[in-house]
């Protein structure tokens, strides 16, 4: 079997390392492409999400490679949006069109106990002490992506050489490919934290933060959100990552109880509360409570980016309104579909950016 | 409940929104409330200005049901004490182990939440409704009834008359083949000569809102043909129905999967002439209906899907009716 997984935020390269320590093939990810996205989207059903679009077409695409099994997130409760449904139906669709079958195994979300049940029957059975190396070869990579993600967000609106952030950032990343053992990925962390003393920041550049809210898929997935972050970052504005798939796996299942992720999890639940007494869709509830720390740790705007057709992303709007209007933070709502413009959408940001520093320069 | 205001003792008001699944558990909520000693209203039938006023505030990308349970949320606000707004959970089955549970639309999840938020001055009463093995559970309204202030013994009470209540609804759709438009609204349907009988399959709050389908069930009637709808089936044939999809087909979605148990029992009945599937513009649960079932099903019987939302207009509508029959014929 070759394993696959979705290519959001180099999540994947955490799923390389658990793959090559259980001595299992890991399949290069090809990048999501308009190409894909224009089959998904005549092949879909009527009302399909645009996220169910895309992954149609990227799916389609690495059936075409042979690749015969998908191993994506579970998540933490099935009442999420149309999640598994979207597995499924883009498996039929795939079939239906002729190309080669291929399974969807998804881990995590369930709890700790299924899946590790679950790992264990894809890794073929190894022991358990090698599985939780396995898990903890995972986590650390995943920790380590996101920590140098998060960075690069923080910094890039500072850089006063364009572009050396993302060269930073992609030389760590291209070293996290090798990873084989938790310590490896450790190591590659430190050892980029100091290389990154080496760009220069402009120290006295007006930095506005703002908050990003949306459903998971859109922001942790640079294509569909018309790379959001790096967008807001040129323009000044510094984003933290949301909702980090370090915090949703190692918080949400609690991989280390009382950890520094799962605190950070239960935090955010705990902020939610104000807002929200019910979960509609898979993270929501830790979505709105990232939202509200954030705001209350200075951000000065919300940015919302929502796909056409998404559940979740309907409901955030009306208590994203609510909390912005609560913090009295301006908040922007930008939908795509199919056939969103991303000059618009950078007129809109650019728009919003200047609304936030005239606002931060008058005080 | 008796509360005390500037002109004496009166009762406290809770209102219902004629709509979303009020169609399916109205007598359950009138009955538990009546019985917990709350006066119930409630909101005027869709109409027009209803509608108007639900669009105006509401969110564009919603679907239609949902725009129209705005307009009655804002047809109840400042006329009722309390909004009840039921936080809609798990259906299970068995002993509940992973993969037995579907859910409702998140819509109904959230909802209380989200109205709270668009309307800050609205006092929202939200009991959460679960079911286990098509039965609604217990714990969540006895604990809500303790919270409006009754004792123990009182709200067995008024859960147990809710439920016999339920029972008596259900007993009246399936056994006396009545929808529930002709129960709760003493409307009259299917009456007159209707020779052939018409499958009509959807979510109960576009299929018996009247107003957000245009009459559809009127129109049907007219050209002849007795309607049948979901609601009609024993909720154990539906769920027999469904179970026979693949695993993997059957949908998480609670209202979705007694529409693929509901499309495939029909599909099965030789007296039903067609089938007429409608279903709210954008509705996200009901996007693999036709992938999954459909599409098995136009081989054995005719089937119209007809998509709805506020702009739907009467003449369109009319046209996609008499076309349909007019290959049926």
């Amino acid at each position: 079997m070759t394993y696959a997984s979705y290519p959001a935020l180099n999540e994947y390269l955490a799923m390389r390392a658990m793959f090559q320590y259980f001595g299992q093939k890991f399949s290069d990810l090809p990048p999501l492409t308009e190409e894909m996205l224009t089959w998904g989207e005549a092949k879909s059903p009527e009302y399909a999400c645009l996220p169910f679009k895309i992954y149609l077409g990227f799916c389609r695409e690495l059936a075409r490679r042979k690749i015969n099994a998908f191993f994506v997130h579970g998540i933490r409760n099935i009442r999420a949006c149309r999640y598994l449904d979207l597995w499924e139906g883009i498996q039929k669709i795939v079939r239906r069109e002729g190309y080669p079958e291929f399974t969807v195994y998804s881990w995590s979300g369930y709890g700790a106990k299924k899946s590790f049940q679950i790992l264990k029957k894809i890794m073929g059975g190894p022991s358990y002490p090698k599985m939780l190396m396995g898990i903890l070869v995972y986590s650390a990579t995943l920790d380590a992506t996101d920590r140098l993600n998060d960075l690069a967000n923080q910094a890039r609106p500072r850089e006063v050489v364009a572009g050396s952030v993302d060269a930073w950032l992609s030389r760590w990343l291209r070293e996290l490919e090798k990873v084989r053992r938790w310590r490896q990925a450790k190591e590659i962390l430190g050892r980029a934290k100091n290389d990154f003393g080496r760009i220069k920041l402009g120290q006295t550049r007006l930095v506005i933060k703002v908050a990003l809210a949306g459903d998971l898929f859109k922001i942790h997935e640079p294509f569909f959100n018309f790379d959001t972050i790096r967008k807001l970052n040129r323009l000044g504005v510094a984003v933290e990552q949301p909702q980090s798939f370090s915090l949703l796996f190692m918080g949400g299942n609690k991989i280390w109880p009382g950890g520094y992720y799962h605190r950070r999890f239960r935090r955010y639940q705990k902020k939610s509360q104000k807002y929200l007494k019910s979960i509609p869709g898979s993270y929501f509830d830790v979505g709105i409570g990232e939202i509200v720390d954030q705001l209350e740790r200075g951000a000065k705007g919300i940015v919302h980016f929502q796909s056409f057709g998404c559940m979740p992303d309907i409901m955030f709007k009306p208590i994203l309104d609510r909390i912005a209007r609560d913090f009295r933070v301006p908040i922007i709502h930008y939908m795509r579909d199919t056939h969103a413009s991303d000059t618009a959408y950078q007129t809109r940001l650019e728009a919003f950016a200047d609304l936030l520093r005239r606002q931060e320069l008058k005080k | 409940m008796e509360q005390a205001g500037p002109f004496g003792i009166y009762r406290m008001t809770i209102g219902i929104p004629r709509a979303g699944l009020y169609y399916l558990y109205y007598p359950f909520w009138k009955t538990f409330l009546e019985t917990l000693g709350f006066d119930v209203v409630v909101s005027a039938p869709t109409n027009r200005n209803l509608l108007a006023a639900g669009l105006k505030v509401a969110n564009s990308e919603l679907c239609l049901p949902m725009k129209v349970m705005y307009g009655h949320i804002l047809d109840l606000r400042g006329r009722v004490d309390f909004v009840l707004l039921p936080q809609m959970d798990e259906c299970s089955w068995g002993a509940g182990t992973y993969g037995t549970s579907t859910y409702f639309c998140p819509y109904f999840v959230g909802m209380p939440d989200v109205m709270e938020a668009e309307f800050p001055d609205l006092k929202i009463l939200r009991p959460v409704m679960s079911f286990h093995d098509n039965q609604i559970v217990d714990g969540p309204w006895l604990d809500f009834g303790r919270q409006l202030g009754k004792n123990r013994e009182v709200v067995r009470h008024a859960f147990d008359q809710a439920l016999a209540s339920y029972q008596l609804f259900l007993a009246e759709r399936t056994k006396n083949n009545r929808t529930p438009l002709e129960i709760l609204e003493k409307k009259k349907v299917n009456t007159g000569d209707l020779p052939q009988k018409m499958a009509l399959v959807g979510r109960p709050y576009i299929v018996y809102d009247e107003s957000a389908n245009l009459e559809l069930i009127k129109k049907i009637n007219q050209r002849g043909y007795r309607v049948q709808t979901l609601e009609m089936i024993d909720p154990e044939e539906l769920r027999l129905n469904f179970r026979q999809l693949p695993f993997h087909s059957q949908s998480h979605w609670y209202l979705t999967n007694e529409e693929y148990g509901a499309l495939r029992h029909f599909g099965q009945r030789p007296d039903i002439a067609g089938i007429i599937y409608l279903i709210p513009f954008n509705c996200g649960p009901d996007f693999m209906v036709e992938e999954t079932v459909i599409a098995d099903l136009r081989r054995r019987k005719p089937v119209a899907i007809i998509s709805i939302d506020e702009s739907t207009g009467e003449a369109g509508l009319t046209t996609r009716l008499d076309a349909f029959i007019d290959m049926l014929k």
